[in-house]
């Protein structure tokens, strides 16, 4: 308890540092809003009173007090470029975001363990090393090239969804999904092509220690050697990884949204940057810090579940 | 007749031309004995013993031969037939019982496993039984074991779980590779008493395997000696000991270091010449020396745990100084401390040596292997600076034909080199300098006897030559007794005794001491 306490402590001072981090870069970079808005051709005085009325005019440290007052009561400012409450703005984004992380991460789980386990188990025969040939390759494709290639199969050859007709969750939850499959294959594909592969060199180096050797001379099948005692051991550095493409999954793929038509938080926060959007990028850059710091809780968790040697005081001696 | 072993050769595959490990073998074991094998390492002994349970590794072949146990040949058996002989019939014990254990799987779980794979028992009645088998090894309190993890256990309790788990089907035959090579002294001779209690009760044939002829003698009646992957010599302990046939054998038991040989020599030789000449001086003295570690230190540092407790001794010039203690007992950290590798303690240590060197137990993991001999060699000379690339070249040729080691050795890598090999390219980089003191941890404690005989010779030969003093830290009593001129022993991070050698061997005072001495087969 007083480890998840310690944890959670460490959340909020992690996306603290990170908030005044995004807020100063934003005051480095060249631009800002008001030129985003106006055009380079609005006169001076316009520009001067749209800054007023931002409040961009004032210092950075008084500009954060305010903005981190207002976060602090659920309130994270107007989106210049939408003209709409950020919240708002963002959770819809997040919508199809989380839909598409979760499809693609069930995706991922379901394919990678069961092939880096026959990968494993049939090592050095055939299945084994057509899978590796197509886990090397399918690591090597681009993700643009991947979401081109499902869209011109799926889409246009076989016709079982419309390519840039994308449905809203609210509008059509069954069509919505339909849709959404794809862009989650898309962003699967590579990351099984890599779990596979760590998963099973993580089996394979298992496979060659003593405690392995003991199994076998219980008697127990070489099925149950690898069910029984070496998948557990082998997960363990493989959940660390998984929480890294987890965490990557969920804080959006530009790629795979821009070439299927997804207004997803990468999209947004592309758009955002450029027009200098700054309460957008805040929120959508707080949510990304956020899921990397709670993946890894996670992780952290479940390692302790997994393996018994991390102890709670954190390590052996 | 329970096993027999006939005419079994095995080979690794993946050489062309095979080369083969074990040659035409043949031996038998009958109900209810111990069968000794032993030989040094290389010999094959592991092998053969690995090739009854077919647990050799996949790129070793068993080229011809059978194993027949109680008339049925294992090696023409399906793998599935033969599994049921694993673990009900023929059980193992491993050398490494943290390393055999599988990390991740409760103890409990993994003794029942084996009622689970060969039993129709319910889990109620596998849970009882797997309790009873857990007390029977000595393990006092297995309900709180059952859900303990191997990490949690010391080295001795998880050898008794290996034993629980082997014995618990009540198989015909063990096999007990190096069960004890990984132990204490003292928890040693108790896996022993206990091996012995299960052959005495259940009637298990064992087939001890050993590099350690004490063990050997003590155990087992009858021995079968092999070196090079062939049988050389097999009848009665007794008879081979007393009365060795073989060339080999006779090497064997010579380069044991022991008590009981070096008991008559002592009468002889009055004193060794160090202490006659009267003038000493200090080489290292250590004065009141407490060492801490903080256990965990991820992000607060954890609770202090002395490790060394108000140590204090001293080591005169020309000495050779022994350490003696078990595993935990602070000897090495207290050497690490000496030799500067460890700044933080408390007390005072002071040492004429500028550059006290240290030899460590495993020359293959304390040497870079990604660099050539030659090199390692040189890196002293480099860090001192003020030689140039031709002097470097000569010293490290000298040190190695010093050491024992031809020139050309100098271009290989650690990897190419035999162990003993290696302890000398460690021992030469220890005195690149001319460090007149040096600090032996453990250093021929992973070696083969033959080889470990060698290595104390050379040590011998060059503290001789160079007037070194030697701090030499070892588990072992027989090598302390024979090398040492005063030795110290370890208990639970304190000092709790010290004098010459051979009045602490011969009147111990201190209870652990004699329960150290007790324990030397």
């Amino acid at each position: 308890m007083k480890y998840i306490i310690r944890k959670i402590s460490t959340l909020i001072l992690t996306l603290f540092i990170v908030s005044i981090f995004t807020f100063t870069a934003f005051q480095v970079i060249p631009g800002d809003s008001v030129l985003s808005t106006l055009g380079m051709d609005a006169s001076p005085e316009a520009i001067q009173a749209l800054r007023q009325e931002r409040g961009l005019d004032e210092n950075l440290a008084l500009r954060y007090g305010r903005w981190l007052g207002n976060v602090l009561q659920g309130d994270f400012g107007k989106s210049t470029q939408y003209n709409m409450e950020v919240g708002a703005l963002v959770s819809s984004r997040l919508t199809v975001t989380v839909w598409l992380a979760l499809l693609s991460i069930i995706l991922i789980i379901a394919i990678s363990i069961p092939l880096g386990i026959l990968s494993a188990m049939k090592e050095g025969g055939i299945i084994d090393r057509m899978l590796t040939l197509l886990t090397q390759t399918m690591m090597a494709i681009p993700p643009f090239f991947l979401g081109m290639i499902l869209t011109l199969i799926f889409g246009i050859c076989l016709k079982w969804f419309v390519p840039g007709n994308y449905v809203s969750f609210s509008e059509n939850k069954g069509k919505f999904f339909a849709y959404l499959i794809y862009p989650a294959i898309a962003m699967a594909i590579p990351k099984i092509a890599m779990t596979v592969k760590f998963l099973r060199s993580s089996i394979r180096r298992q496979m060659h220690l003593e405690y392995v050797r003991t199994a076998k001379s219980k008697g127990n099948s070489k099925k149950d050697i690898l069910v029984k005692h070496v998948l557990k051991n082998a997960l363990i550095p493989v959940i660390t990884f998984l929480g890294m493409i987890i965490a990557d999954v969920l804080a959006g793929s530009i790629i795979v949204e821009q070439v299927f038509n997804l207004p997803g938080l990468g999209r947004l926060l592309v758009v955002a940057i450029s027009s200098r959007d700054y309460a957008v990028v805040q929120a959508v850059v707080l949510y990304i810090a956020a899921i990397v710091v709670v993946i890894n809780l996670f992780v952290d968790v479940l390692y302790r579940i997994i393996d018994p040697r991390i102890s709670k005081e954190g390590g052996a001696e | 007749m329970l096993l027999d072993v006939n005419n079994v050769s095995i080979g690794f595959a993946d050489t062309k031309p095979m080369q083969m490990v074990v040659n035409n073998i043949s031996f038998q074991v009958d109900q209810g004995e111990i069968l000794g094998i032993v030989g040094e390492s290389g010999s094959g002994k592991s092998m053969t013993a690995l090739s009854i349970m077919g647990l050799h590794k996949d790129t070793a072949r068993i080229t011809s031969g059978e194993i027949r146990v109680e008339g049925n040949n294992l090696l023409s058996m399906s793998e599935n037939q033969k599994r049921s002989y694993l673990g009900k019939e023929i059980a193992m014990v491993f050398q490494e019982p943290m390393t055999s254990l599988n990390p991740v799987m409760k103890i409990g779980d993994q003794v029942s496993e084996m009622l689970a794979i060969h039993t129709r028992l319910s889990r109620k009645e596998q849970k009882e039984k797997t309790l009873e088998a857990l007390f029977e090894v000595g393990l006092n309190n297995p309900e709180e074991l059952y859900n303990k993890y191997p990490h949690e256990l010391s080295g001795g309790m998880r050898q008794r779980v290996m034993i629980a788990m082997a014995m618990i089907c009540k198989p015909k035959i063990l096999i007990a590779d190096e069960p004890t090579t990984a132990l204490d002294v003292s928890v040693q001779a108790q896996i022993l008493a206990l091996l012995k209690k299960m052959n005495k009760e259940h009637g298990v044939s064992i087939i001890l395997i050993s590099h350690d002829l004490g063990v050997i003698r003590t155990m087992c009646e009858r021995t079968i000696v092999m070196s090079q992957g062939k049988i050389v010599e097999q009848g009665l302990v007794e008879d081979i000991f007393r009365n060795p046939k073989q060339e080999y054998t006779k090497k064997l038991i010579d380069a044991v270091p022991s008590i009981h040989k070096k008991m008559v020599e002592i009468e002889t030789v009055v004193q060794s010449p160090s202490k006659v000449n009267g003038q000493v001086s200090k080489m290292l003295s250590v004065n009141g020396v407490n060492i801490y570690y903080y256990q965990n230190g991820r992000i607060r540092r954890g609770v202090k745990k002395q490790i060394v407790k108000q140590a204090s001794f001293h080591i005169n010039e020309g000495e050779v100084v022994g350490i003696v203690g078990e595993s935990g007992s602070g000897k090495s950290t207290l050497a690490k401390a000496i030799a500067g590798l460890n700044m933080f303690y408390e007390g005072e240590i002071t040492c004429t040596e500028t550059r006290p060197q240290m030899v460590f137990q495993d020359p293959y993991s304390s040497l870079n292997q990604a660099k050539k001999v030659q090199w390692i060699l040189e890196e002293p000379l480099k860090i001192k600076g003020g030689y140039t690339k031709q002097e470097r070249r000569r010293l490290v040729k000298e040190k190695l034909s010093e050491v024992g080691l031809l020139e050309e050795i100098g271009n290989r890598y650690v990897y190419q080199l035999s162990g003993g090999q290696r302890q000398r390219v460690c021992i030469a980089a220890a005195l690149m300098l001319h460090s007149k003191f040096v600090i032996l941890d453990e250093a021929v404690s992973a070696l083969d006897v033959t080889i470990q005989r060698q290595i104390l010779n050379l040590l011998m030969e060059l503290k001789d030559k160079h007037n070194l003093t030697y701090l030499f830290i070892s588990h072992d009593m027989n090598v302390i007794h024979e090398i040492c001129d005063r030795v110290i022993v370890m208990n639970e991070g304190k000092i709790v005794e010290q004098g010459d050698t051979g009045e602490v061997f011969r009147a111990p005072k201190d209870e652990y001491t004699k329960k150290l001495l007790a324990a030397i087969l």
